[in-house]
């Protein structure tokens, strides 16, 4: 009988062998393709990645208010990397009330590493912007809007278009619901308080400019007049 | 003994459950492995041979059929013995709820759990209430009683190494309990489909001694935390 256990014994152990060598071989394989490529985005493998993006916020990334999801089509690609940072990190969305937020921490989680996230922002980026169509109920008035648009055009800039120095991302093309409820987490400290966070208090700060209801809806109201 | 192996048991009840486990797997795997057993050897032991006239049998007759009457017995007799015990274990983790030392509000949603801890006071519902996301925190040989609940579709608060899974279903409050037996950090998963997120929706137990808890829940009370940012 003892030689079954040596033929038994014997194929393991060249079989773990040729495991290990495979493994080796095919770890340095990729260890040499991620330092080929690690300087720029792969809009391929960002289109690829992007899949499970399109589950919420719809396929052509104008977003899909049924899911909480804005569209996110266009926006900068610093911004959206810096966000998705922002997301796995727990620094936005990891807050008891923050519907969106915790629906988005866990597919910011799903992104692997830098690169994915660098590939999918890249990726959005490229995208066409959408003019997502006003949803509001209620509209606000514009040129009341515009007054206390006066405050926010010192980093969100006069056109919208976002202050890269700054941190502030462009409200155009933004879904007016998703102006609505994130200066309303603003407002309540939903979003803009949590540890880590070193953009987000800025933004409590200047909503409480906003006096009331009615002049969150005003500046929405111009911000939509911004969006080309 | 035998999920112990794979998982430490680390609630008054997940040696009951372990133990009904360990039952069952006997009572089904040795006659399992015993009619494999008789079912190849009789297939290589009767196999066609040259000469050889098979014979033809009905079956009906006392001396075929009480091979499968005798088989019948142990049958019934291991289905009562795990019915009797699957019921008591059952009964005691959710049907009894023995009193509690404290209690854990527990709220899952897309994709998230949230703790609400009853704070310095013991009692929930009040200002020192500590609130945390995907981390809940525990003592070691307290009896919980936890209020669960969801806020959007059905989830499922599974704790493996409690073996405790229940059910979380929208606009009911549901009560349970369970008592930590070791200290140490544990997986939290959600065990009903949810929706897209739900293989990404994990948290973490962390079960601590006695003393330790008060000083994790001293230091994160609300009210601790407003008087040190006053200072
Ligand atoms: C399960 C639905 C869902 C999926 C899938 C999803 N998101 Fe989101 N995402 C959301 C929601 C909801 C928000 C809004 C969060 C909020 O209200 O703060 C959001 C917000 C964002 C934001 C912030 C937008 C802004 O203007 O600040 C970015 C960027 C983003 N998602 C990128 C992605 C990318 C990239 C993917 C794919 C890897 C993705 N999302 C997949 C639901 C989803
Ligand atoms: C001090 C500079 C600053 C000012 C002034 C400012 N913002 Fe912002 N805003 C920011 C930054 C930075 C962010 C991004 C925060 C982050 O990274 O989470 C932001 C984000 C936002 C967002 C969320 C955008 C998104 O895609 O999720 C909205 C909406 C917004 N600001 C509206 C306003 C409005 C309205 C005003 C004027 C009342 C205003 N901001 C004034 C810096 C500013
Ligand atoms: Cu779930």
């Amino acid at each position: 009988m003892s030689w079954v256990f040596e033929r038994f014994t014997r194929s393991v152990v060249s079989m773990s062998a040729l495991c290990i060598f495979l493994a080796v071989v095919a770890s340095s394989l990729g260890a040499f393709a991620a330092s080929a490529q690690e300087a720029s985005a792969d809009l391929a493998k960002g289109k690829a990645l992007f899949g499970l993006c399109t589950q919420c916020h719809g396929t052509n990334g104008g977003g899909m208010q049924a899911a909480l999801a804005p569209a996110i089509a266009g926006l900068p690609a610093w911004y959206i990397e810096a966000q998705l940072v922002k997301f796995k990190s727990g620094q936005r969305g990891l807050h008891a009330q923050d519907t969106g937020g915790l629906r988005m921490y866990p597919m910011s989680r799903w992104l692997q590493n830098e690169q994915e996230q660098k590939d999918v922002a890249a990726y959005v980026a490229s995208l066409p912007a959408v003019a997502p169509a006003p949803t509001l109920a209620q509209a606000g008035d514009a040129a009341k809007g515009q007054g206390y648009y006066a405050v926010c055009s010192a980093c969100h800039a006069p056109d919208g278009s976002g202050n890269q120095g700054m941190g502030a991302p462009p409200l155009t093309g933004l879904n007016d619901w998703y102006l609505l409820t994130s200066i309303q987490k603003y407002k309540k400290s939903i979003r803009g308080s949590l540890p880590g966070d070193t953009l987000g208090p800025a933004m409590i700060g200047m909503v409480a400019t906003l006096p009331d209801d009615d002049a969150v809806l005003d500046v929405i109201a111009h911000i939509q007049t911004l969006a080309k | 003994m035998i999920l112990e192996s794979l998982l430490p048991s680390a609630s008054t009840y997940a040696g009951d459950i372990d133990r009904l486990f360990d039952v069952i797997t006997l009572l089904v795997g040795i006659p399992f492995l015993v009619a494999s057993y008789l079912f190849f050897a009789f297939i290589f032991r009767f196999k066609a041979k040259d000469g050889k006239k098979s014979m033809y049998i009905t079956g009906t007759e006392h001396q075929y059929m009480k091979w499968i009457h005798r088989a019948h017995v142990p049958i019934l007799v291991f289905d009562v013995i795990i019915v009797v015990m699957a019921v008591r274990v059952w009964y005691d983790v959710k049907q009894n709820l023995p009193e509690a030392n404290s209690t854990v509000r527990v709220i899952a949603q897309q994709w998230a759990w949230t703790f609400v801890h009853p704070g310095p006071d013991n009692v929930l519902d009040t200002a020192d209430d500590i609130t945390t996301i995907n981390e809940l925190h525990v003592a070691k040989d307290t009896l919980y009683h936890y209020k669960l609940e969801a806020k959007d579709v059905l989830h499922n608060f599974s704790v493996p190494a409690f073996r405790l899974k229940q059910d979380a279903i929208p606009g009911r409050i549901i009560t349970g309990w369970f008592e930590p037996t070791m200290a140490g950090t544990f997986d939290i998963q959600c065990a009903e489909i949810c929706g897209i997120g739900h293989g990404l929706m994990p948290a973490k137990i962390i079960i601590e001694g006695a003393e330790q808890h008060a000083a994790w829940v001293e230091a994160n009370s609300p009210l601790a935390l407003t008087v040190a940012a006053n200072q």
